[in-house]
């Protein structure tokens, strides 16, 4: 709205509509944003269990509308800063003129840790390849500079996620309403991301290097390397090798010309490190980088260009090196480290909110408004002990938008964060952004950097904004497959091979409880009952922490219960689920997001509002457990590309299905032995029913079970999907496509192996235990030779 | 005084290290007041990623990688120093602590406010309330910098043991100055945090010093050490001042000055990650040997 509280007419064509909305229509709207984000998955949070630290963002429906013309002028802003901060960043780490000048203190820089000296002299082409900026609005309507983020500025791809699900929750609005699309912004990315690659070649190596699953953002970055086509990866991943950058594939190290840092700067790398002792990062990065070898973006060291007490300095700066005046404003900052502006602003203190101009104090940010006399005092004495750890930015109240707030409709203040691509010498700005809303009552510094609400940004009257980026000539650059795309990391590789192993012992797990289940309590038949003792035999090979006692069938199933939900009982279900998820959070960028929305229900199921003990209520958690294992390992068969990712997925899950069955068939023949004959029936029933294979048994043999014909089905039978021979035809069907050289070191004997496990299971026998037991070994012993072959990681250390 | 100087370091792994990544900054530095005019950094196995650069401080920085699987590392540093005594600047003629200060900050690039670099925190060396109070007595208003760089260094001698057990080579200064305990490398950070803390701009220098054997004993083979004093910024016209708050002495000849840093972070004679092996054993055998 404007100063006189009229709706400001770009706003009208979307005010228009939403205030014809109902309160239910809006609610509803709240709701099904929110459906929709929690799909995408970005909820989901693998730290949940640690305390939930982590708020995840929501969604505000309702977008901020920006005219076309306001945001070109913000956008020619930005643009101008970015060349402005470049220029700074080059000069900093090189000549220095700026302090030499006298356009910079030299103490802002020299007591400033972001500030790393041993950076300098670097010879680096561009410092900055992507930036973000906070703009707020001043009451006058002016948008002006809050903040830079030169480091890794996050939300990219929380934008693009933001404006898929506005899009589609507000079709008939977002198509009337001209919006500039966010589209080809991400091509340029990608563009700029490959030209960053330093080698020469004609599509270079890209990758994105996060910190792992565990970063409060890793969400984020995999969702951007899937939307950029390049490689996730780890620290581990990569190794430096003659000061060159490689990465570490399943068919061998494959050179890397240009790194998306998501680390920093002293998480790159721990031979230079500043901590001594630090491990994190990859040894030599830095001395690859130096070498001209790789390219990283941002360069490391960027982060200084961020810091608030270069602000008040940038003015002059523009002029004199730019020979312009600064387009954006900036919201007003001061560093103390200045003898007559800090004499002035402690004078004023209550006009200010106070921060660190570097690293982080506890007690900071805080508004001087708020301070007692004495509180005051005190401040200012600690200060002028240290003054040039300290900037004060005026305490703004940054302009309202419209909101969508469960039914109602309200004004709040935002924070609206842009991003700008290096390209050349002209920056290109994203026709949007994201929006973030804060609270009324307090100034935007104070706000809660990883939690509240995000809007999508709509510049509208879009066809004037086409001309942000020329479609045609950035898909023109962009064609060309991505060699680096086709490449698994081994430590990748490894954690889908895990994938598969939990999928199935989950399975195997959930299956075995479900069939104990069936058979507890008072309306199952006499018969079934009976088989109850054998359940609890075959329930050791899961070997389930506490006591197995068909005594007292409230107790069972309430250790049932347990062994389902709770995470600490070692074994059960929520603990592998649990081993299951961040192996597959590791692997997020090679899965997609419907099997992405299964580990989001998995979750769901395991972590009921309410847990109950109820036998009839645990059987439909494990029922739904069983239908979306099935549906995940169908999407695994389904929709999965047949690349070296499946491959080791596929191999996990057929080799613990091996030894499932191996561990089901070795405690029922202990239990075989202890019965009698007759009563064998107790243990083989539920065994052919755990392996989905009573139905297979009973049209066949017309009888009840006899050891021998179960054996044959369970674990000869090829045409059985359950049984190990089958599992071992897989195998070796697809051990021919195992990457790398068929004779290089343990390959040879993997597949020597394999082709004997294969032909072991052609020919039935009746085994006994110890057969049994030898053939889990060869299978286990496998297991291990892949490990030793594909993924083999090494302890690092550090002096 | 010419030196010959043999810095060997060996590293025994507990197994098999596939790849290891090292920096070493090991060559003396050139200077006015000395001259190295051979050097050479031996490795073992043979590296197969090899660099030489300046780093931010000018120091020599050697990267080398060694791939290919060993058990154990062998670095050895030789080098021929000369060492000139020069005349150390009258205590009482340089300026006032606060005018050096206060020059340290002022806008524009000259030696001074290129020596604030070195007058803040850095990574090993915080400032704190405890060490401005402990070193604010030798610097009241107007005394000569390196008259109060003195007098603390000789506080610091007087109140701290020469302790190799007190510490280790990651020992935070806040525990140096609990225990009032260390080593030189303790010593020299402990005198940092106290001048930086006043405002005073100094640096970690690391070299050697030769130690003369006891009286009628032969020189051991490999029993000197490497050793780290500080330099105090004493205004533009007397320089950079060496002090040794270890031995309470002001360094001359006997010297020899390898690098200088922010702390012992800047410019540790070898750093490593290696890939594979659970632990290690490190061996470290320093020689200077006098020749006249």
């Amino acid at each position: 709205m404007d100063r006189a509280g009229k709706v400001r007419p770009h706003w009208q064509g979307v005010m228009g509509t939403v205030q014809r909305w109902s309160a239910d229509e809006r609610g509803s709207l709240c709701a099904e944003a929110g459906r929709m984000l929690a799909d995408l998955g970005r909820t989901f949070n693998v730290y949940s269990d640690a305390g939930g630290a982590d708020q995840p963002f929501q969604i505000d429906p309702l977008p901020m509308v920006v005219a076309v013309e306001e945001w070109q002028k913000v956008a020619a802003g930005l643009a101008q800063r970015m060349r402005l901060l470049e220029k700074v960043l080059q000069d900093i780490h090189g000549p220095q003129e700026l302090l030499s000048k006298g356009l910079l203190p030299p103490d802002l820089l020299h007591s400033n840790p972001a500030f790393r000296m041993q950076l300098c002299g670097a010879n680096v082409e561009r410092h900055l390849m992507v930036m973000g900026t906070d703009l707020v609005r001043s009451s006058e309507g002016v948008w002006m500079v809050l903040k830079d983020h030169t480091r890794q500025p996050g939300g990219l791809g929380q934008a693009l996620e933001n404006r898929s699900v506005v899009a589609d929750l507000l079709p008939g609005l977002f198509d009337s309403s001209q919006v500039a699309a966010l589209g080809s912004f991400f091509e340029l990315e990608r563009v700029v991301l490959r030209s960053m690659g330093r080698g020469g070649r004609e599509v270079p190596n890209v990758v994105l290097l996060t910190q792992g699953f565990r970063h409060p953002s890793y969400f984020e970055h995999a969702y951007k390397a899937r939307l950029l086509g390049i490689p996730l990866v780890e620290a581990a991943d990569l190794t430096v090798r003659e000061r060159r950058l490689f990465l570490k594939t399943l068919s061998g190290l494959r050179k890397v010309d240009g790194l998306a840092v998501r680390l920093d700067d002293d998480e790159i790398d721990p031979l230079e490190a500043e901590s001594l002792g630090a491990s994190s990062g990859v040894p030599g990065l830095l001395e690859a980088w130096r070498s001209g070898n790789v390219t990283l973006a941002n360069a490391p060291g960027s982060g200084i260009a961020s810091c608030e007490s270069l602000m008040p300095f940038l003015g002059r700066i523009c002029r004199e090196w730019l020979g312009e005046e600064m387009k954006l404003p900036f919201v007003e900052t001061w560093w103390l480290g200045q003898p007559e502006i800090r004499r002035q602003v402690l004078d004023q203190l209550q006009r200010y909110v106070l921060m660190r101009a570097n690293g982080r104090d506890p007690m900071l940010p805080l508004r001087g408004a708020t301070l007692s006399p004495a509180a005051r005092r005190q401040w200012a004495a600690t200060i002028e002990a240290r003054p040039h750890d300290f900037v004060v930015q005026r305490d703004v109240s940054p302009g309202l938008v419209p909101s969508l707030r469960e039914r109602a409709l309200k004004s709040q203040p935002v924070v609206w964060r842009t991003f700008t691509l290096a390209q050349g010498d002209a920056p290109v700005v994203m026709p949007g952004g994201l929006v973030r809303v804060g609270q009324s009552h307090l100034p935007p510094q104070l706000w809660r950097a990883h939690a509240g609400y995000t809007k999508d940004v709509w510049v509208c009257g879009a066809a004037q904004a086409k001309g942000v980026v020329e479609e045609g000539e950035v898909s023109k650059r962009s064609a060309g497959r991505h060699p680096a795309s086709f490449e698994v990391p081994s430590r990748m590789a490894e954690q889908l091979f895990w994938v598969g192993r939990y999928a199935e012992r989950v399975e195997l797990t959930t299956r075995l409880l479900r069939v104990t289940l069936r058979r507890v309590g008072g309306e199952v038949d006499p018969h079934r009952r009976g088989q109850l003792q054998g359940c609890l035999e075959l329930l050791r090979c899961l070997d389930l922490p506490g006591e197995l006692n068909s005594g007292a069938p409230e107790r069972l199933i309430g250790a049932i219960a347990g062994w389902v939900h709770d995470p600490t009982a070692a074994r059960g279900i929520a603990t592998l689920t649990g081993y299951l998820i961040s192996n597959a959070a590791s692997a997020r960028d090679r899965l997609s997001d419907d099997m992405w929305r299964f580990f989001n229900r998995l979750e769901a199921i395991l972590r009921p509002a309410q847990m109950s003990r109820h036998a009839p209520d645990l059987l439909r958690t494990l029922d739904a457990l069983v239908l979306h294992l099935s549906a995940f390992s169908g999407m695994q068969a389904e929709n999965m590309t047949r690349g070296q990712g499946w491959r080791f997925l596929e191999s996990g899950r057929r080799i613990e299905r091996a030894l499932g069955v191996f561990s089901l068939v070795e405690v029922a023949l202990g239990a075989l032995e202890e019965f009698q004959t007759e009563s064998g029936g107790r243990v083989l029933e539920p065994l052919l029913e755990v392996c989905d294979s009573s139905m297979t048994y009973r049209r066949r043999y017309f009888s009840r079970p006899r050891w021998d014909a179960v054996a044959d089905l369970l674990l000869f039978d090829r045409t059985n999907p359950r049984s190990v021979a089958h599992q071992a035809r897989i195998l070796r069907e697809e051990s021919g496509n195992f990457p790398g050289d068929p004779e290089s070191r343990l390959a040879p004997v993997i597949l020597k192996s394999i082709a004997e496990i294969d032909e072991r299971f052609g020919d039935p026998v009746l085994p006994g235990l110890k057969e049994v037991e030898g053939w889990a070994k060869q299978w286990e012993n496998l297991s291990d030779l892949l490990t030793q072959q594909y993924f083999s990681h090494s302890v690092r250390r550090v002096y | 005084m010419k030196y010959e100087l043999i810095h060997r370091t060996r590293y025994v792994y507990d197994g098999i290290v596939t790849v290891s990544h090292h920096l070493a900054r090991l060559a003396p530095r050139q200077l006015p007041s000395q001259r190295c005019p051979w050097h050479e950094l031996s490795i073992f196995p043979v590296p197969v990623g090899r660099g030489v650069r300046a780093d931010a401080f000018g120091n020599t920085t050697t990267y080398f990688e060694i791939e290919g699987s060993h058990e154990e590392m062998e670095v050895t540093a030789s080098s021929l120093v000369e060492v000139f005594e020069v005349e150390s600047p009258v205590a009482s003629a340089t300026p006032g602590w606060e005018v050096v200060r206060d020059a340290c900050g002022a806008h524009g690039l000259n030696p001074s406010s290129a020596a604030g670099c070195f007058r803040y925190a850095s990574p090993m060396v915080p400032l704190e309330a405890d060490f401005l109070a402990y070193g604010r007595g030798d610097f009241p208003a107007g005394r000569p910098v390196l008259e109060g760089a003195l007098a603390l260094m000789r506080r610091i001698h007087r109140d701290f043991r020469f302790d190799p057990r007190a510490t280790d080579v990651a020992t935070p200064v806040m525990e140096v100055y609990r225990k009032r305990a260390g080593v030189c490398q303790d010593f020299a950070h402990f005198m940092l945090a106290c001048l930086r803390s006043v405002g005073v701009p100094a640096r970690y220098v690391s070299g050697y010093l030769e130690t003369a054997p006891p009286e009628g004993m032969e020189r051991l083979t490999g029993a000197d050490a490497s050793h780290a004093w500080v330099s105090v910024f004493c205004g533009e016209e007397a320089g950079w001042v060496d002090l040794d708050p270890t031995n309470e002495l002001m360094p001359g000849e006997r010297h020899v000055t390898v690098a200088w840093g922010r702390d012992f972070s800047d410019v540790s004679p070898l750093r490593g990650v290696t890939l594979g092996a659970g632990g290690q054993t490190l061996q470290v055998a320093v020689d200077v040997i006098p020749l006249g």
